[in-house]
C-alpha cells in the first residue's frame, strides 16, 4: 500500500487547476477516492511479474478496444 | 397485465387500447409519484395524443389485415431523465443544467419513438448518474417500489421504481459502476446492462464515455428482449457502437439452458455475500441445474479484486473532465457529494487514467479465456448485502462514502471496467420483504444467453410487483 494523496497536496492541484474544493475535510475525502484508483493502478502492475514493454509499445492499442470485445465474441462462437 | 410482451400482443390482438394503457399508467405514475418519487415530469396530454394515434393505426392495420408497424406500438414507457427528446429539455436530475430544449433526439430514444412506443414522461436519477443509493437532494429522494424507507438503488433509481411499480412496462437507465444493475436487484426488475458499444449512446448524458453503457429494464426477460431488438446496432454516430451481427433476441430468450456451463465463483464474489443472499443465490443455482444447466465452480483472476477501483481511475479522471467548466463557474449548484465525486479526477494523474485504459485490454483477454474456456455464464449475487435503509446511507459527502459505494458496486463495476454484458435477475425476497438479484455476466456480444437464463430463472422467481401488475389502479392503496 503507498502513501495516500495528502490533503495540501489535493488543496494544491486544485488551486492550479482552477476547481475549487471547500476545505481540508472535502480535500482529504476526494484524496481518499482517487488515492484508492490509483493505488490499484499501481498494484496491478506490481503483480504482472516481469516488464513486458514491448506489450505497450506495439502490441497494445487502447482505441482497439471495441474491435477486441468483437474477436472476444467471435472466439467464443 | 403481465408484462410489455403481453402488452404489445394484446394491442395488436385488439384485446387492449392504447388510450386505456396510457391512461392507467398516468393514473399509476401519479399514485407512485407521492410515495416513491420516481418521475422527474409526466406528460399526460403528449402521451395520451401519442396513445390515440397509435391506436388509430392499430384499428387500421386491423381493418386492413396488416400486421401494424413497430415493436412496441402503443405501450406506455419512460426513461431516465439524461436521454435527450427533441424540442424538450433534459434536467440530468441537477439545477447545474440550465433548461434548453434539445435540438435532437437520442438515437435510443428516436428508435423507440420509432417502435410506437408512448413515452409518458422522464424518470428520476442520481444527479449526472453519480450516486449509488437513490438519494438525490435537488429533486428528492427516489424510495425503494417495496419499502419507500429503503433505498431504491441507483443511479437509474426512478427507471427501477417506475417498472416495479407498474407505472410502466419498461424503461431506460444507463450503467458506469452498476447504475442499471443495482437498483434493478433492489426493487426486483429485470435490469441489462449490454456490452460497451451494443447499444449507441448518441444524445444520451456521459458520465464516462470509455465506461458508459445505455441498458433497458423490465418486468422479464422476454422483455428485455423485445427492447433489445428496437435498441441495438450502430447509428453511425456513436464511433464507440458497434455493427456486428446481431441474433433474433427474442426467439432466443426461450430456448432454456439444458446443458448450458454456469461457472460459480470461488473467490471474490462468494466472499463477503451475506448469508441471506447467499441462500438465494444458492436457489437461484438450484433452479438453473433443475432445468439441465451445468454448474461449474472456478476460481476468477484475483485482478478482479482491484477492478472496480481501476474503473474508478476511468470513471473520476473522465467526469472532472466533463464537469470541469462547470465545477469551476457552478459548484454551489452541484448537490455535495457529487460535487465531491465529480472533483476526484483532480487526483488522478493523466498517465494513470491513461494507464488503467491500457490495461484493460490484457485483462479483459486474461478474464475472457480464464473464466469463459470454463463456463458460458458467471454467476454472482448483483449487490452482495441486503437493501440498505435510506437513513442509514444518507452519507452526503461525509465519511463512509467511499466504503458504502465500494460495497454497492463490488459486483457490478469489474464489469463496467471490462465491457463484458451482465444482467440482474430477481432471486426472491429477503425476511423484510425486500428484493435481492442475481447477476449473470456472459462473454462480450452474448446477451442472448444472458437472456435465456434470466428467462429460466424468472421461472422459478415468478414475477412480483409491490403493488400488483394486474391490480387496477383504483383499487390500489392512496398512501
Amino acid at each position: 500500500m503507498s502513501d495516500p494523496l495528502s490533503t495540501s497536496a489535493m488543496l494544491e492541484l486544485s488551486s492550479l487547476s482552477g476547481i475549487p474544493v471547500d476545505d481540508a475535510a472535502m480535500a482529504e475525502r476526494i484524496a481518499a477516492g482517487a488515492a484508492a484508483a490509483v493505488e490499484a493502478v499501481r498494484s496491478i502492475a506490481a503483480n504482472q511479474g516481469e516488464v513486458d514493454l514491448d506489450q505497450w509499445l506495439f502490441e497494445i492499442e487502447p482505441a482497439g478496444y471495441l474491435a477486441l470485445l468483437e474477436q472476444l465474441a467471435e472466439d467464443g462462437r | 397485465m403481465r408484462d410489455l410482451v403481453a402488452a404489445v400482443e394484446g394491442l395488436r390482438e385488439g384485446q387492449l387500447r392504447s388510450v386505456e394503457l396510457v391512461r392507467e399508467a398516468i393514473a399509476r405514475a401519479r399514485l407512485v409519484q407521492l410515495r416513491h418519487n420516481c418521475f422527474v415530469q409526466i406528460d399526460a396530454e403528449g402521451s395520451m395524443a401519442a396513445a390515440e394515434m397509435a391506436d388509430a393505426l392499430l384499428q387500421g392495420c386491423a381493418a386492413e389485415g396488416v400486421r401494424p408497424p413497430g415493436a412496441l406500438l402503443g405501450v406506455p414507457l419512460a426513461h431516465k431523465d439524461m436521454f435527450e427528446r427533441e424540442g424538450r429539455s433534459t434536467s440530468c436530475a441537477s439545477k447545474v443544467r440550465q433548461s434548453r430544449a434539445a435540438r435532437r433526439s437520442a438515437t435510443v430514444v428516436s428508435r423507440l419513438d420509432l417502435a410506437g412506443a408512448v413515452d409518458i414522461g422522464t424518470l428520476n436519477m442520481a444527479e449526472f448518474a453519480l450516486g449509488a443509493t437513490g438519494h438525490n437532494a435537488t429533486t428528492g429522494d427516489c424510495r425503494n417500489a417495496w419499502d419507500p424507507d429503503f433505498i431504491s438503488g441507483g443511479s437509474s433509481s426512478g427507471s427501477a421504481v417506475a417498472v416495479a411499480t407498474g407505472a410502466v412496462f419498461a424503461s431506460l437507465g444507463s450503467d458506469t459502476g452498476g447504475s442499471v444493475r443495482i437498483p434493478a436487484s433492489a426493487n426486483g426488475v429485470v435490469g441489462l446492462k449490454p456490452t460497451y458499444g451494443l447499444i449507441p449512446r448518441t444524445g444520451s448524458m456521459k458520465l464516462s464515455p470509455s465506461i458508459d453503457v445505455i441498458g433497458p429494464m423490465a418486468r422479464s426477460a422476454r422483455d428485455i428482449a423485445l427492447l433489445l431488438e428496437v435498441l441495438a446496432g450502430a447509428d453511425g454516430i456513436d464511433a464507440w457502437s458497434s455493427s456486428r451481427p446481431r441474433p433474433r433476441y427474442v426467439h432466443e430468450v426461450a430456448r432454456g439452458v439444458e446443458g448450458l456451463r454456469i461457472g460459480v465463483p470461488r473467490n471474490h464474489f462468494a466472499v463477503g455475500v451475506a448469508p441471506v443472499i447467499r441462500a438465494a443465490m444458492e436457489a437461484s443455482l438450484t433452479a438453473l441445474a433443475r432445468a439441465g444447466a451445468l454448474l461449474v465452480p472456478l476460481d476468477v483472476p484475483e485482478d478482479v479484486a482491484v477492478m472496480a477501483e481501476l474503473s474508478r481511475a476511468v470513471v473520476y479522471a473522465e467526469a472532472t473532465a466533463l464537469h470541469g467548466e462547470a465545477l469551476r463557474k457552478l459548484g454551489a449548484r452541484y448537490t455535495p457529494q457529487v460535487r465531491l465525486r465529480a472533483s476526484t479526477g483532480l487526483g488522478i494523474p493523466a498517465p494513470v487514467y491513461l494507464e488503467a485504459l491500457q490495461w484493460r485490454l490484457p485483462l479483459l483477454r486474461r478474464f475472457v479465456m480464464q473464466v469463459f474456456s470454463r463456463c458460458d455464464v458467471l454467476h454472482t449475487p448483483t449487490i452482495p448485502i441486503p437493501v440498505p435503509r435510506r437513513d442509514e446511507t444518507d452519507v452526503g459527502a461525509g465519511p463512509g462514502l467511499w466504503e458504502l459505494l465500494a460495497q454497492l458496486v463490488r459486483c457490478t463495476a469489474p464489469f463496467n471496467f471490462l465491457g463484458l454484458p451482465a444482467i440482474s435477475v430477481p432471486a426472491g425476497l429477503d425476511s423484510r420483504g425486500l428484493p435481492i438479484g442475481a447477476q449473470y455476466v456472459a462473454r462480450p456480444f452474448a446477451e442472448a444467453v444472458l437472456l435465456r437464463v434470466a428467462a429460466v430463472q424468472q421461472q422459478a422467481t415468478p414475477l412480483a410487483s409491490p403493488l400488483g401488475y394486474d391490480a387496477s389502479v383504483e383499487n390500489l392503496p392512496r398512501k
